[in-house]
């Protein structure tokens, strides 16, 4: 199993934050960063109340649904795989659910197939995912995971929390998610600059 | 890398007089792949396109697309066959109703998939006998579209197919690339839109001037490519970051600014060594890329 | 459907010119009585009106600018109009492209000059008079072969310059200052009007205003070659063109 790194240079390849692993904190960053990036005109409160409704309200509709950022700096594939990975964590994508196609997700994300054909090929690799041949990909959740299902939730509503409370302070977004990333990512240097 | 070239061109030139539209162009664009040709206006993104087809004698130079050679014109028009082409003048015989066209396009053309060809004008809501004068430009685009993929062509060129297109229209000509692409043929376009290309190209080849300044994979550019600012306390050390990777350091005050290509930890870890008091690794996205590989060539 | 294209292009013009050539010789017939009634010294015969008329004068002035007009067309053109890099993208050579449309309006001139003797010994008769089919044809003959060079130049023209209206322009003028060479006295044997109306030729007779002599098949054949040759200059300028 080939070890997947978030592209990010990292000289710490965990980080104990609440108690949870790196990919899975990467994740949440993703849906933070997303979040906060797609709804820039909107007022604090707005922010964060209404995203999470829509977001619930988008992931129980249409089966699963996918959101990429082709300008992060982060390769598509890696953002399509760690929600996937989210969505398989939190039970959202369960033992299976069928994934949809590469064909029709590439045309639906508007993106080249090659990257949801190397995301999906890198999940099966993971053992997260079967690919059918010609009838698409499967979940294949393992117990593992489910079990994680619960704290990841319990965790989702943490941070939910912790966002609203620094926005409270009046950090802005940037900072928010820089704070984040710097904890996730360089604890180490994040220590030298203070 | 042989096979799997669709487009290779070798020291590919042109010269109007002594301007120099395209010089020692060495394109290579792989199979199944979409890849996006970016350059500003002027550029030399059409004149390398129109002598891939054929349009434009190259003064200097060869080049091959689907293995033929395209300076030989035998062999340019076989190879013509099996390559669609959308135009950035998006002007159709003006004289033709949309099904006259489609009879006359297709009688060129052995490999025709006429049912493909009618889904195709059903889906893009082109009404069969009105004038080609009559549809308005994303229409005509559409038809253009539609004109190259009903013959499962094995490479798709376009150049600047999205210019002048309203954004409804611009998504759906991205999403029938997509399309194309996933049902195996190669795309190859052009444009100066650098969020389209960034979306659903797999690689980028860069042009300025007349010259290929680069040519990277999008995956990589967003894994490895990254502006790392680091601040100093003291007077910043120059010379300091020749690391395999680094493309250009900037001193500007008491910060370096490194933008490397790779190896971004390896300047972070240098950094720390020689004292920096912050480190800031940002992703580069395209624009960026774009922006400082064509100021560097000017 | 090279050719179905260059028919589609000039269509316009050529049916607005077949309907012009055939009503004006239409019109000539039905009121010649009153129109031959107009000429100076004297009332023409028939036949000797039917020529002033239609193959010296003003139909046969206006088949020449018509077949000019013709010539107007081809991938110069197609780049203004920015259809040049469809066209030129299809796994056709330009030979082929340049091919089709000579052939397309070559066909145009010869029916163009067909018109008057479809026209004129027919309804002839429903006026009480008669024009012989075989002067009929022996003239349009004579039209196509004099239509072939103007038509050969303005196609030459078309390939060199562009823009919309440059070609015909050019063209046009070269027809002018070709006409006003060839009145000169000692280059008479160079014109083509003369050639295509039989004035001062020997095989015309100017009392009878027929067509009396063997047709000058050498000045045809050189026509005809001289008119291949643009036709040929034309697809090597065409070949060499980047577009």
């Amino acid at each position: 199993m080939k070890p997947i790194t978030s592209g990010w240079p990292t000289t710490h390849s965990e980080s104990r934050l609440f108690n949870l692993d790196h990919t899975v904190w990467s994740g949440f960053l993703l849906a933070i960063r997303s979040r906060l990036a797609y709804t820039s005109n909107d007022d604090v409160a707005g922010v964060l109340t209404r995203p999470l409704f829509t977001v619930c309200y988008q992931w129980y509709t249409l089966g699963m649904l996918f959101r990429v950022n082709p300008s992060a700096g982060q390769p598509i594939y890696l953002q399509l795989m760690q929600q996937i990975r989210l969505a398989i964590e939190t039970g959202v994508l369960q033992q299976g659910d069928a994934l949809p196609g590469i064909r029709p997700l590439a045309e639906d994300l508007v993106v080249s197939h090659n990257t949801i054909a190397k995301a999906y090929s890198e999940l099966e690799h993971e053992g997260l995912i079967a690919l059918r041949h010609g009838s698409g990909a499967y979940v294949l959740a393992s117990r593992k995971t489910k079990s994680r299902a619960e704290k990841v939730r319990v965790a989702q509503e943490r941070v939910r929390a912790l966002v609203e409370s620094l926005h409270g302070e009046g950090l802005s977004e940037e900072e928010i998610r820089r704070l984040f990333e710097a904890e996730l990512f360089y604890p180490a240097q994040s220590e030298i600059a203070r | 890398m042989g096979s799997d070239c669709v487009i290779e061109t070798h020291e590919l030139g042109k010269n109007y007089g002594r301007f120099e539209a395209v010089h020692a162009l060495n394109l290579r664009v792989s199979r199944q792949q979409i890849t996006g040709f970016l350059g500003r206006n002027g550029a030399g993104k059409s004149t390398t396109i129109k002598m891939l087809l054929g349009m434009t004698h190259p003064t200097a130079g060869t080049g091959r697309v689907l293995g033929r050679s395209i300076t030989d014109s035998v062999e340019n028009r076989e190879m013509r066959r099996e390559v669609a082409y959308v135009g950035e003048d998006k002007q159709l015989y003006a004289y033709m109703t949309v099904e006259q066209l489609i009879r006359f396009t297709r009688s060129f053309y052995p490999d025709w998939q006429n049912d493909v060809a009618q889904h195709l004008r059903k889906q893009y809501q082109l009404p069969q006998n009105r004038k080609v004068r009559a549809l308005s430009k994303g229409m005509r685009t559409k038809l253009a579209l539609l004109l190259a993929l009903a013959r499962k062509p094995a490479l798709l060129i376009l150049d600047e197919p999205t210019e002048g297109l309203d954004p409804v229209s611009i998504e759906e000509l991205l999403h029938a690339l997509v399309a194309a692409a996933s049902e195996g043929m190669t795309v190859f376009f052009s444009s100066h839109q650098i969020s389209e290309v960034e979306r659903i190209a797999d690689r980028v080849c860069i042009i300025d001037h007349g010259r290929l300044v680069a040519d990277l994979s999008l995956d990589q550019m967003r894994q490895d490519y990254r502006r790392i600012t680091l601040g100093f306390a003291t007077q910043p050390p120059a010379n300091e970051f020749k690391i395999h990777g680094v493309q250009q350091v900037k001193i500007v005050g008491r910060q370096v600014i490194v933008l490397a290509r790779e190896n971004s930890d390896v300047v972070v870890e240098c950094a720390h060594s020689l004292g920096a008091v912050s480190v800031d690794v940002a992703p580069i996205g395209l624009r960026d890329v774009f922006l400082e590989t064509v100021k560097e060539e000017t | 459907m090279l050719c179905y294209k260059a028919w589609r292009e000039s269509q316009t013009r050529f049916v607005l010119s077949a309907l012009t050539i055939a009503g004006l010789c239409v019109l000539f017939v039905l009121f010649q009585n009153e129109a031959r009634t107009g000429f100076d010294g004297g009332p023409p015969t028939y036949v000797g009106y039917i020529w002033r008329i239609v193959y010296k004068g003003y139909v046969r002035e206006l088949y020449v600018l018509l077949v000019l007009l013709l010539g107007v067309g081809g991938l110069v053109r197609e780049r203004a109009y920015g259809t040049a890099g469809f066209t030129l993208a299809l796994p056709v050579s330009r030979w082929r492209l340049v091919a089709a449309r000579a052939v397309i309006g070559l066909s145009q001139a010869a029916i163009l000059s067909l018109l008057p003797a479809l026209v004129i010994p027919v309804l002839s008769p429903f006026v009480q008079e008669s024009y012989p089919w075989t002067q009929a044809i022996q003239f349009s003959l004579l039209w196509t072969v004099g239509g072939t060079l103007v038509f050969a130049m303005a196609f030459l023209a078309s390939v060199i310059f562009g823009g919309e209206y440059s070609a015909p322009v050019v063209a046009f003028v070269v027809l002018l200052v070709y006409s006003a060479i060839a009145d000169m006295p000692m280059l008479d044997r160079f014109d083509i009007h003369d050639m295509m109306s039989g004035t001062g030729t020997p095989y015309f007779r100017l009392d009878a205003s027929l067509i009396t002599g063997p047709l000058p098949w050498m000045a045809i054949a050189v026509i005809l070659l001289v008119s291949c040759c643009m036709f040929v200059l034309a697809g090597r300028i065409t070949q060499a063109q980047d577009f």
